[in-house]
């Protein structure tokens, strides 16, 4: 044999290597010396063991494999949210831009009817919207990719910036707003500070929404040194108690016998779940007729936390410099050019 | 209005939206260019030297952010004030934006074409109101 004769091998023992009881290749063992005293008990050994870490190399390399497969298939997922989102409000954009420009009649008079008409369009495509928004955010959160940062935040200048905001609703109702804190009781704390907002603008935005007389009460207190609780009351219709525990499910809306209030019914899930991100609770407490309460509480905290249940925490600090295009692809899928 | 015959360069690969924002803009007294791309962008943005310029996103080629950066490297362009104008709602885009030289930014289907005008108004005065940018360290 020629390998023997180039090798200098004096003599050859092979072993079987098994995987799993079939045998998936040969171990040789090659003497360049005459063997004394030959064991195959110990060859035999060794070929097991090499078997077995064959086995386990393969093993982890197919793991590895597959991990990489799903960081890629998650990366996929967070692209096509982000895709769906540009593609789904680009041609809304157009819609309520062309709609906008009719109606604020800066190109020109329209007719009362048509203006009519065009605005329940704009109102629709405004409600559209706002139902893209809504289900991104719940395919965030039930994915677990919900991005959440921290900042240092006080509860009250938050409150009282939303009630800034949605100000021009409670006035073309003729209802009151009011907001009951005191600043200097109520702690900082650090919280996902656009999310909370959310929760506040949703809380506010439901209690304008079913108040026809009186008005809306945020208050903003300290609970125990320990928690920050927010909590919107109004003079509206209230909730019937059946009802109330199907709030924060997703799609809930209770039915009500005039149904001019329209809304995606997803609102309140989000808030839900924006509020179990800093591991606090939400609540409401009404009477049917008389009006309802809606409140969370999340613990205060002095810092970032570490990692957050459920959600990806994202570095308050800049990032490094360097190209942004290189931070992460999400925006840099190629489209067809318009 | 004492931005009449000033220039807008408005980037935006959708063929709709360009049109819309144009002859918005049109309508206002303002001069309209427009790009379709990134490259595009950059191209006329060093050529017809704009008074502002309205940028996408989304954009096939080079991204906005991209152009934004580039925009803010090149010493023709770094002053001309850009007012980012996308789609995209993330608060990721959002601050990259901020952070590379952005002067607003402004969501497509929250913002009306009337609320851009005024935005892009703001945006003018404030460039005016400033004195005329110290040149930039040599480095």
């Amino acid at each position: 044999m020629t390998m023997q004769k180039i090798i200098g091998a004096r003599e050859m023992e092979a072993f079987p290597l098994y995987a799993g009881g079939e045998p998936f290749g040969t171990m040789l063992f090659i003497y360049r010396h005459p063997v004394r005293q030959r064991n195959e008990n110990i060859a035999r050994a060794i070929a097991d063991d090499m078997s077995l870490a064959i086995q386990r190399a393969s093993a982890f390399q197919k793991l590895k494999d597959a991990n990489e497969y799903l960081a890629q298939l998650d990366k996929m997922k967070d692209e096509f949210i982000s895709m769906a989102s540009h593609e789904l409000n680009t041609p809304l954009a157009a819609i309520e831009g062309y709609l906008s420009m009719v109606l604020d009649e800066g190109m020109g008079k329209v007719d009362p009817k048509a203006k009519e008409y065009l605005g329940r369009a704009y109102e629709s495509s405004k409600r559209l919207a706002e139902l893209i928004l809504d289900l991104l955010n719940v395919s965030r959160i039930e994915q677990g990719r919900l991005k959440v940062k921290f900042a240092e935040t006080n509860l009250v200048d938050l409150a009282q910036s939303v009630i800034h905001e949605l100000q021009i609703k409670a006035d073309s109702k003729k209802i009151y707003m009011k907001l009951e804190a005191n600043k200097k009781d109520v702690p900082n704390t650090w919280c996902d500070t656009d999310r909370i907002r959310e929760v506040f603008v949703n809380f506010v935005g439901n209690a304008l929404k079913f108040t026809e007389k009186g008005g809306v009460t945020v208050r903003v207190e300290k609970v125990d040194g320990k928690a920050v609780r927010g909590t919107v009351t109004d003079t509206g219709r209230g909730i019937a108690k059946v009802d109330q525990k199907k709030l924060f499910q997703k799609f809930s809306q209770i039915k009500r016998e005039t149904d001019e209030h329209q809304g995606t019914g997803l609102g309140l899930y989000i808030s839900k779940n924006f509020v179990d991100l800093h591991k606090g609770r939400v609540w409401v407490d009404s009477d049917e007729g008389k009006g309802a309460t809606f409140g969370f509480e999340i613990p205060v905290l002095k810092a970032a936390p570490k990692e957050v249940e459920g959600a990806m925490l994202e570095d308050g600090a800049p990032k490094a410099s360097g190209s942004p295009a290189a931070t992460d692809g999400g925006h840099q899928v190629p489209k067809a050019a318009g | 209005m004492t931005d009449s015959f000033k220039t807008v360069l408005l980037v935006d690969d959708d063929l709709t939206l360009r049109e819309m924002y144009a002859e918005r803009f049109k309508a206002e007294g303002f001069t309209v260019d427009t790009a379709h791309d990134g490259e595009d962008a950059l191209v006329k943005a060093g050529q017809d030297n704009p008074n502002i310029i309205l940028l996408d996103i989304m954009m096939p080629k080079i991204n906005g952010l991209d152009v934004l950066k580039k925009l803010k490297e090149q010493p023709e362009t770094k002053d001309i004030p850009v007012i980012v104008l996308t789609a995209l709602i993330q608060d990721r885009e959002r601050e990259e934006a901020t952070k590379l030289g952005a002067v607003d930014y402004v969501v497509k289907s929250e913002t009306m074409p009337g609320e851009v005008i005024e935005k892009i108004h703001h945006a003018l005065d404030d460039t005016a109101a400033k004195p005329e940018t110290p040149a930039a360290p040599a480095n």
